[in-house]
């Protein structure tokens, strides 16, 4: 199990390594940010000047070198819009951005697992039609036009909850909801697929012919199964809580690291981009490593290959 | 001999549509007899046993007849039934090791725990010719063979100290060379435990091999129940005649190539009126095309359901 | 009819397992030395249990998986040196029937379509007279030519492995290999699908390699047999022979373990204990960790097959053992 941990971890880094450097290449092909920083009017004379303050001149394996350099003790560079710190730039928006994309990501299995199970429990029942009725429409309907909705439901008519921006933990509120239902229906729609794939295998069967009662098949015989495809499906969903994230800061106006990172590529903001784009990129690596680590301890048939 | 099982007209039907998979299926079975049922696919043998064993799966239902127990273990009405199925290694869950199967069977029907369980389950083990049981009881089902599962499934079994076991063509999917070590498994614990046995094979040879009667079963009927001997050697039914002179031998001596029954099993929602063997018999005639043919004796304990009966 | 129509010389098959990330890949051989004769109008059954080898075998004569080591040849043209014009006409002169007719249909063409696309894609005839002549394949495989506008799935299973026996004829193969083609059918659909089978053969130039673990079937499909074990053959020969006197332990344990039709016949031991470790193998005879028979040679020396009695076998002490008294009582 060790090695095991040990070589997705290698792994792990290497795809770290070769995304920042693939990023930085990119980048820097992607236009000019004297020009998109200063403006259509600054002179030539100005934009040089910008280069070789933020040392664009050089080539860019060079650029690659200082780089890597400066960041492995932590600098990443300073944003070209204000000077500040990348780094408190980000140690600034992580917190607000994992509040609530972790908070909505726990909600939405808190709600999308157990409504997907009652509604395999009771197939074509009146109560499955409804839940997965609700689920597909929270699917249909796209999340910022959910998020519009909310804020004009809670905010402008009702008045009980604040409609944009990210001072009190009540601006937190709608934000969450929007993105936990969203997610939370997908999550139902595939635990109730998973767990009616299951209850159809021979040994559900079996248990059931040997007088186990309803209860115990569905906790003991059941879920440990469904467990496992739900596992890989809600590492993807998480990945995609990212991409997620963005919209959502920028419907509420929740300054966190998505709305910084949009901000921070029209701009041109090369070390903001660059530094953001390594921080989804260790998101991801970690969810998708504790995703195979899970995926090994459920899966019995993965553990013994080890 | 004590009367165990007395089925009685078993109707299981698909609800909403006119398809019946078991259509009036009688029998009986005393404490330690071996029944053994045999059919082609869709004859209903299978849905007997899980009609029996309480499993009917969802969408079905029992439309008519009873299924009544004779006297059961400490007083209770319903004998202990346990049943194994024909591929084991799906029939196994696939996150629980070896040892938590048989532990939990161990405590469900005889009330162990901890230290005694895994004993008892070690044992159950290698009773069934497991050797190493110690090693095997944290093992999962995809780490052993066929063969081996279904030997895991018979000591699952042993575990309920059932007096009938129900076995749903339990070698089908296994080679020839294991199949007949778990015949002779089968063979052993009858003799040890004196438990009744319900074998369904389409496999005449199996048959042979385990049942003292055999039931041959047509379209969710049965046609023809007799002592085994009778039903391989002088079938009295057409279809069963027909059945037994289509299975092909080893013998090298017998040059006869297998006699195909000509025609096809029909559909259950489009059955034949009257008997439903009579598209494809040769001896079909008469009331043979207006009422299915009653289940009446022949001889002492064999009953054909037939109006033109092969005679002996 | 000199040279043979298929023909095998050392066959081998491996596969590597690798274990690790550095660790050198295991070989497990499915078929290891195999040296087959097939002559025209032959009919050759193949047997074994899982695990055998036999239908690695298959897919190895037909191409579709390449050897490890030895050659294939059919009509005389090496497997290795066929051309991609060569692999056509081979493709003509062979046909698979496999044991799913199911999965070996596709649900969304008509029979009739499917039975004919062979000849259309060998442009051998047009579309007309592709149709009369599937419409004839249809009824010489004993349905009727109406059937010809159905799709699979409303068919029975017998039916449709009869479409597929049609559609591997349609092109006038010399040699069909038939993989547990019968296994899945019902026993009176088995029995039909073995008369179609027989009678085929007397209307046609047909050479037949019937590969199956059923021991009863293959009696009365073919004339030779080679029953295999781990990747070897053990044992060849004409059947009747092999049936009444088999010499190689494991054909009669195999044999043995057969059940008997007889109710009598009960209580009997088992032949062979325990099953197939693939892990065991090593020098040697293949056989020897189950064989009761085994002695210090057959854990040094591969047997090799040679005459015995009527039939070719890889066994030392093959001469030692006595005919059974009938086929399915005794072992030794």
């Amino acid at each position: 199990m060790a090695g095991f941990i040990l070589s997705k971890a290698a792994r792990a880094f290497a795809v770290l390594f070769s995304t920042a450097l693939f990023v930085f290449v990119v980048l820097r092909f992607s236009g000019d940010p004297a020009e998109r920083m200063l403006g259509e009017f600054a002179t030539p004379e100005a934009q040089a000047a910008f280069r070789t303050l933020w040392g664009l001149d050089k080539s860019i394996p060079e650029q690659f070198l200082i780089y890597l350099q400066h960041a492995l003790q932590g600098d990443f560079g300073k944003s070209y819009a204000d000077g500040r710190d990348v780094f408190d730039i980000i140690k600034q928006s992580i917190p607000k951005t994992l509040t609530v994309s972790v908070s909505a990501f726990v909600i939405a299995i808190l709600l999308g697992i157990p409504a997907g199970i009652v509604a395999a429990i009771r197939r074509d029942s009146a109560v499955d039609r409804l839940v997965m009725a609700t689920a597909v429409l929270g699917n249909s309907i796209p999340m910022f036009l959910v998020g519009l909705i909310f804020i004009f439901i809670f905010a402008v008519w009702l008045r009980v909850l604040p409609s944009s921006g990210s001072s009190t933990w009540r601006h937190a509120i709608l934000p969450i909801a929007t993105f936990a239902l969203y997610n939370a229906a997908s999550i139902a729609r595939f635990a109730r697929a998973t767990l009616i794939e299951v209850l159809y295998q021979p040994y559900i069967a079996a248990a059931r012919g040997d007088g186990i009662p309803p209860s115990e098949i569905i906790l003991r015989h059941a879920l440990p199964n469904a467990a496992i495809p739900l596992v890989t499906m809600l590492g993807i969903l998480a990945t995609s809580l990212l991409g997620g994230t963005v919209l959502v800061e920028t419907v509420f106006a929740w300054t966190g690291m998505g709305a910084q990172f949009v901000r921070a590529v029209g701009q041109g903001d090369l070390n903001v981009v660059q530094a953001m784009i390594l921080v989804f990129t260790v998101f991801v690596v970690t969810i998708n490593l504790t995703v195979e680590i899970l995926y090994a301890l459920l899966n019995p048939k993965i553990r013994s290959q080890k | 001999m004590q009367r165990l099982l007395t089925v009685q007209d078993l109707v299981v039907e698909v609800p909403g549509r006119n398809i019946k998979i078991l259509n009036g299926v009688s029998f009986s079975l005393d404490a330690g007899q071996t029944l053994g049922l045999v059919g082609e696919s869709g004859c209903g043998k299978s849905m007997t046993c899980y009609a029996i064993g309480n499993m009917l799966p969802r969408g079905l239902a029992q439309a008519g007849g009873s299924i009544s127990f004779g006297p059961g273990q400490s007083g209770s009405m319903r004998p202990t039934i346990a049943m194994i199925f024909q591929d084991p290694t799906s029939s196994l869950n696939p996150v629980h090791t070896i040892g938590y199967y048989l532990e939990t069977a161990l405590y469900r029907h005889q009330r162990l725990k901890g230290n005694d369980a895994r004993l008892e389950a070690m044992r159950l083990l290698e009773r069934v010719g497991i050797d190493n049981a110690k090693s095997r009881l944290g093992a999962y089902p995809h780490q052993f063979s066929g063969g081996m599962n279904q030997r895991v499934m018979i000591a699952h079994a042993l575990a309920a100290k059932p007096q009938l076991l129900i076995a749903d063509e339990p070698t089908t999917a296994l080679d020839v060379t294991m199949q007949a070590q778990i015949l002779y498994l089968l063979e052993e614990l009858k003799a040890e435990t004196g438990m009744a046995l319900m074998i369904v094979s389409h496999d005449l040879g199996v048959i042979a091999r385990l049942a003292d009667k055999a039931a041959v079963m047509y379209c969710g009927k049965i046609v023809e129940t007799a002592p085994v001997e009778q039903i391989l050697r002088k079938p009295s039914h057409p279809y069963a005649r027909a059945l037994i002179n289509c299975m092909p031998s080893i013998d090298p001596a017998d040059h006869e190539p297998p006699v195909p029954i000509p025609g096809s099993v029909p559909l259950l929602d489009n059955l034949p009126e009257g008997c439903y063997y009579n598209p494809r018999c040769p001896r079909a005639a008469g009331d043979c095309f207006r009422r299915f043919p009653p289940l009446s004796a022949v001889e002492q304990a064999h009953e054909v359901a037939c109006y033109h009966p092969v005679a002996a | 009819m000199s040279a043979p129509l298929l023909e095998t010389r050392n066959l081998t098959k491996g596969f590597g397992q690798k274990t690790g990330w550095l660790a050198k890949p295991k070989f497990l051989y499915a078929s290891s030395s195999i040296d087959l004769k097939l002559n025209s109008r032959e009919r050759l059954g193949i047997v074994g249990e899982s695990g055998s080898g036999k239908s690695t075998l298959g897919r190895l004569i037909l191409g579709l998986t390449p050897p490890t080591d030895g050659e294939i040849f059919f009509e005389g043209v090496n497997h290795k040196n066929r051309s991609t014009r060569g692999w056509k006409e081979f493709r003509v002169r062979t046909s698979l029937v496999q044991q799913n007719p199911l999965s070996a249909l596709n649900p969304q063409m008509t029979i009739g379509e499917q039975i004919s696309e062979g000849l259309l894609v060998h442009h051998i005839a047009g579309r007309a007279v592709a149709h009369e002549r599937a419409a004839k394949m249809l009824e010489q495989v004993g349905l009727p030519s109406a059937m010809m506008t159905r799709y699979p799935h409303q068919m029975s299973g017998g039916q449709r492995q009869r479409v597929v026996i049609a559609r591997a004829l349609i092109l006038d193969p010399k040699l069909v290999v038939f993989d547990e083609a019968v296994s899945a059918l019902d026993v009176s659909v088995q029995a039909q699908v073995v008369a179609l089978l027989r009678e085929l053969w007397q209307q046609r130039d047909l050479a037949y390699v019937f590969i199956t673990h059923d021991l009863r079937v293959v009696r009365h499909v073919v004339d030779r047999i080679a029953v295999m074990y781990l990747g070897r053959v053990v044992e060849t020969g004409n059947i009747d022979s092999v049936y009444e006197w088999p010499r190689h332990p494991y054909t009669r344990a195999l044999l043995a373990s057969v059940p008997s039709m007889d109710p009598t016949i009960r209580n009997i031991q088992p032949p062979i204990k325990g099953e197939l470790d693939v892990a065991k193998i090593g020098g040697g005879c293949p056989f020897r960790s189950r064989c009761p028979f085994a002695i210090e040679k057959c854990a040094t020396e591969t047997p090799v097959l040679r005459t015995v009695g009527n039939q070719q076998v890889a066994c030392h002490r093959a001469e030692e053992f006595p005919r059974p008294v009938q086929v399915g009582r005794e072992v030794a």
